[in-house]
């Protein structure tokens, strides 16, 4: 443990200025500007949902009125998906781990790396700019016709705002993947890679190989809408499907932009806090490159009711099967982990259980809409959204929280109360199901999503999701409190407070600035947990 | 642009392939002019839906050419050009299956 001795001030000290942190080109910094940005985005994108939660409470349209319900819904969507869930964990724990993990001094572009962040903020203002002015109706999907040619909302500024920030996105993915390839210590062969690195060298070529396309798509609306230029218009020889086609080619590898490296986070947490080994862990990198790969192949399935041909539908919803195969692999990975583990339910690992539990219902449900015939009644309803959140909220953010913690003694040095931390994970749960599983219900009986108003019979159910998601709204303030507190007053953390394996734990709390005094030599696999 | 020196080269941090000399580069460059001409040229005859599978088939070289020559891919390392081709998957993906849809669709009349 020489190497954690601290020789050389941390990264948090090497400057106090305004200019020292927005002019940084260290990973470290790097990551805690996005986590920032990241939090407002957040906090803004649950406002709206929270105002969305009120209108939902009676079935009659009373606190918004249709048009500002669409916008509120629109700005939520656009705001978690591209500002929050998108950069979430790649962002901030990726641009602050990978390095550490595979033992380089900072990442491959450090410059690159600080334009990134520049754009994120730049497409943000874009966003917000779009909110003040008025907001934007068209839904998160910018879905044709209605978006290029009816909508008189600002569509123009949100769509420049996600086209912008979707460079921030290819730019981190191409320094992730030169970071992999070129700056790993010597002796960190491929499958000793630890597998958050694993999920972030996939999530990194799906950022390259789809958000290229999402950019495409964006400006090909921004043709047709300025300057009608035909493409998805069929009064001017376009095709509005294409527009479907286009938008979920990048949308659905999209999610698992947002769900891979959760899994990545998963698997260090798991593994820390059992003290085992990873079961299987070639099958689960296999797993995770075959996801990325497979995720490319399955958009069509958003487009089953829209007039695609039926036997794309049939292609699509094979593929779509089969990419529950490797998502299974991992889940049942996770759990072998588990067996004859070391458990202590720390907070980290209740975030983790708590993933594995609501990543499997949200997937198991995405079974139900992979299923052709299913889809037809489900399609537009309250299930999707139960569906979607499940993978997203209560898979990501709840990996995202948990990798926070597990990894917060790492980034500030402090440790936060225990206490506090296992309350609002298991709070976190219990909401989360609270406000979505409801909705599962109210979209097998047929509510449909995307209205301010709804039949009377299925207030009961949306009172009970209102709710939940108050419960889930204060655990969420919770950890912003609690670990706001640990930067004055939380203990100070050892280099390794977990007692846990890898590299990054090899370095101070918080480390220097170029993480390691000497460049490790690797000599084995990681979590070595079992060695006597 | 040709005449780099060697001890710009030496210099230089780049590991990739050597850049393509002038005579490379304008060689390319004519190559394209005329493709360009062959594509204008040939909306002059009539083909039919011949015209579209030469224009098409005249733009697929063109990027062939950009692609070996103006990007190195020809000298570059295995990986990158792996890397490359990988794009050109991809793409040959969203096209594919889009079409897939497309080809395959039929119109359905109402049931009334």
């Amino acid at each position: 443990m020489s190497t954690a001795e601290r020789i050389a001030p941390s990264y948090l000290e090497e400057g106090f200025s305004l200019r020292s942190w927005l002019g940084t080109r260290d990973h470290k910094r790097i990551a805690i500007l996005y986590a920032l940005g990241i939090t407002f985005f957040f906090f803004l994108g649950g406002l709206a949902a929270a105002l969305i939660r009120l209108e939902l409470v009676t079935p009659a349209g009373d606190v918004l009125s249709a048009e500002t319900y669409n916008k509120v819904f629109t700005f939520h969507g656009v705001v978690m998906v591209w500002f929050f869930l998108i950069p979430s964990i790649p962002a901030t724990l990726g641009n602050f781990l990978l390095p550490l993990m595979i033992g380089a001094r900072d990442m491959a572009f450090p410059r690159l790396n600080l334009f990134s962040w520049y754009l994120y903020i730049v497409g943000g203002l874009f966003t917000i700019a779009c909110l003040l002015l008025g907001g934007v109706d068209t839904g998160w999907t910018f879905y044709t016709p209605f978006s290029t040619m009816f909508s008189n909302s600002n569509v123009m500024l949100a769509v420049v705002g996600v086209f912008v920030v979707g460079f921030s996105s290819i730019f981190t993915g191409l320094n992730f993947i030169v970071t992999i390839h070129t700056m790993r210590a010597p002796g960190m062969t491929w499958f000793r890679l630890p597998l958050f690195v694993w999920s972030m060298y996939a999530v990194a070529l799906v950022m390259m190989l789809a958000t290229p396309v999402l950019a495409m798509t964006l400006a090909l609306i921004a043709l047709e809408r300025l300057f009608g230029v035909g493409i998805f218009d069929p009064a001017l020889g376009g095709d509005p499907l294409l527009f479907q086609h286009f938008f979920w080619f990048y949308s659905h590898p999209a999610v698992y932009i947002m769900v891979l490296p959760a899994m990545g986070v998963v698997s260090e947490l798991i593994t820390a806090g059992v003290r085992r080994r990873i079961f299987g862990y070639k099958f689960m990198v296999w797993a995770i490159v075959g996801i990325a790969v497979v995720g490319f192949l399955v958009w069509g399935h958003h487009m089953f009711v829209s007039g695609q041909s039926m036997y794309a539908g049939i292609i699509f919803s094979i593929l779509s099967f089969i990419i529950a195969v490797p998502s299974a692999i991992k889940v049942f990975n996770w759990t072998a982990t588990l067996y004859k583990g070391d458990i202590s339910f720390t907070a980290p690992l209740l975030y983790a259980l708590g993933f594995v539990g609501l990543f499997m219902l949200g997937g198991l449900t995405g079974l139900f809409l992979a299923a052709t015939a299913l889809d037809v009644s489900l399609t537009d309803t309250y299930f999707v959204v139960a569906h979607f959140h499940y993978i997203m909220v209560g898979g990501s953010v709840m990996a995202y929280l948990g990798g926070i913690h597990y990894w917060w003694p790492k980034i500030t040095g402090r440790l936060y109360s225990e206490a506090w931390a296992r309350f609002a994970a298991i709070l976190m749960f219990f909401g989360f199901n609270l406000t979505f599983f409801p909705q599962y219900v109210l979209g097998w009986e047929g509510m449909p999503r995307r209205y301010h108003e709804y039949l009377p019979q299925y207030q009961v159910l949306n009172v009970l999701s209102s709710a939940g998601a108050t419960i889930l709204a204060v655990s969420y303030l919770l950890p912003l409190g609690y670990l706001l507190w640990s930067l004055r007053h939380g203990a100070r953390a050892g280099a390794n407070p977990w007692n846990a394996q890898g590299l990054e734990w090899t370095t101070p709390s918080p480390p220097t600035l170029h993480n390691f005094e000497e460049t490790p030599q690797v000599t084995g696999g990681p979590y070595a947990y079992e060695q006597p | 642009m040709s005449a780099r020196s060697p001890t710009h080269q030496t210099r230089s941090h780049r590991s990739g392939p050597v850049p393509p000399s002038l005579r490379s580069n304008l060689l390319v460059l004519a190559a394209l002019l005329v493709l360009l001409g062959l594509s204008a040229g040939s909306a002059l005859i009539p083909m039919g839906v011949f015209n579209e599978v030469a224009n098409l088939g005249i733009a697929a070289m063109k990027a062939l050419l950009v692609l070996v020559f103006f990007m190195r891919l020809k000298t570059d390392s295995p990986l990158l050009r792996l890397v490359a081709a990988a794009g050109f998957a991809w793409l040959a993906l969203l096209v594919a299956l889009s079409l897939a849809d497309l080809l395959s669709r039929q119109n359905l009349l109402p049931p009334w």
